[in-house]
């Protein structure tokens, strides 16, 4: 098994608390910049020390508050890769390898450091620096891989997952690669975590306002439910501005106070002509940022949506606008 | 003059040896950085009698160990912040990370400092 339970006090605003456990595969650390989640490495390397907790890497403590238990990080079988470039500047790619290939014999380390070298196709270009630091931490065969924000894109995440079956723990803001590689997140912010879980469930149903906003669900909204129909499904949820049709929400009451967010790729919009239909609210156009792939549309009482480019090259001559809020695409908490 | 330089020489070595090692100690620990000056402004302080022509063989060593600490030791922490962790996570011994590492990396700055461990006592012995 391999667990953290970190506390430890930075200022007199800022304190890291924070568990979770890291199964074989990619555990994702996301979170704003200043989260904590660097730090949260560093203390699971054995850089820093916390003011108290456990880690365990691989059943083993390396760290216990209690029993004073504070393994150096050589000891720890936890290769970190660092946000920054860490290659060692006075050796090639291929000597960086072969110092964290130390401790076989020559033959078998050469070996290695080809196997290496073949899998992840390094070679002295800039471009395959990252690569090089995860196949040489790989190389020291840990039983943890720590790997910061540091450029890392799918390819080399699978290619690292193929690499080495234990546990990683990656540090990313990069939402579309936790989707499509973490089997768990750990969404943290200001050292505490929001919310943690199976990636796929945490990415798509935050738990509260703040884990919303950091999920890309710019649309949040409070409101209070007006009615609850279990028979059709439905629920009828009164905003500020607005009302809304949601999903049925089992375990509410009428007149409960909760919060509803959506995507703004899942909200769509048409123009004001055409027959309204469920969630259908006319708003007026407030802003328009054209992105490469999108535009984003900001409308009147912070309903934001996301179309794609040829979508709003059809649309932008609209006189009137109506945004739909689909109600499958709405989350409730 | 013969005798007194191959003292020289030694101090020199000693002081640079002793310096070196002083440093790498200091980056690896990382004390406050206020004790760390305390104790270079201290040991900066002894070492004027050395400088201005004592010439036992403690004093010549004196006079050079905090110049070789001042020219070390910031390049020391350097090396120590962008790469020694990596190394030490791969798991590699702190003499492993000092030899393969630290020094190799620092050749300018240990160069200095021999050369300032030799010129503080020797300014001592011309004057």
């Amino acid at each position: 098994m391999t667990h953290a339970r970190l506390v430890r006090k930075v200022s007199a605003q800022f304190t890291l608390q924070a568990e979770f456990a890291m199964p074989a595969g990619v555990t994702a650390l996301a979170g704003p910049a200043g989260a904590g989640k660097s730090l949260t490495l560093d203390l699971i390397a054995g850089f820093a020390r916390p003011d108290a907790g456990r880690v365990l890497i691989g059943d083993a403590i390396v760290f216990d508050g209690e029993t004073r238990v504070n393994l150096p990080p050589q000891r720890r079988g936890a290769a970190h890769v660092a946000a920054h470039d860490t290659l060692f500047p006075h050796m090639t790619v291929r000597e960086n390898l072969m110092f964290a290939a130390a401790r076989w014999a020559r033959l078998e380390r050469h070996k290695r450091v080809a196997g290496m070298i073949e899998q992840f196709e390094l070679d002295e270009a800039p471009a395959s620096r990252t690569a090089a630091r995860i196949a040489r931490a790989i190389l020291s065969e840990p039983r943890l891989l720590l790997i910061d924000e540091c450029g890392v894109d799918e390819p080399l995440l699978r290619r690292a997952m193929t690499a080495f079956p234990g546990p990683i723990l990656l540090v990313t803001a990069n939402l579309d690669l936790c989707h499509a590689c973490a089997a768990e997140v750990v969404l943290l912010e200001a050292g505490r975590i929001l919310q943690r879980g199976a990636a796929r469930e945490v990415l798509d149903a935050p738990q509260s306002p703040d884990a919303a906003r950091l999920l890309g669900f710019s649309n949040v909204f409070a409101a209070t439910i007006a009615a609850l129909d279990p028979g059709r499904d439905t629920s009828r949820l009164e905003c500020e501005n607005f009302a809304l049709t949601g999903p049925y929400l089992p375990g509410h009451f009428n007149g409960d106070r909760v919060q509803v967010a959506l995507r703004p790729a899942d909200v769509k919009v048409h123009s004001g002509e055409i027959a309204s239909g469920v969630n259908f609210l006319p708003l007026p156009l407030a802003a328009v940022s054209e992105r490469v792939n999108s535009a984003r549309l900001s409308f009147a009482h912070g309903v934001t949506a996301e179309i794609p480019r040829g979508e709003w090259e059809r649309q932008r001559d609209n006189k009137s606008w109506q945004v739909e809020l689909p109600p499958a695409a709405l989350r409730v908490f | 003059m013969a005798g007194e330089l191959r003292t020289l020489a030694l101090c020199a070595a000693a002081a640079l040896i002793l310096g070196v090692a002083i440093s790498w100690a200091v980056s690896v620990w990382r004390p406050r950085r206020g004790a760390f000056a305390l104790a270079l402004g201290v040991l900066l302080a002894a070492n004027a009698p050395a400088v201005l022509g004592l010439r036992a063989p403690a004093l010549m060593i004196l006079a050079g160990l905090p110049l070789v600490l001042l020219a070390t030791a910031p390049r020391f922490r350097e090396v120590n912040r962008e790469y020694a962790g990596a190394a030490r996570s791969l798991g590699a011994s702190e003499l492993r990370v000092f030899l393969r590492l630290i020094l190799p990396l620092s050749w300018g700055p240990v160069l200095l400092a021999g050369v300032l461990a030799v010129y503080a006592p020797l300014v001592g012995l011309l004057l």
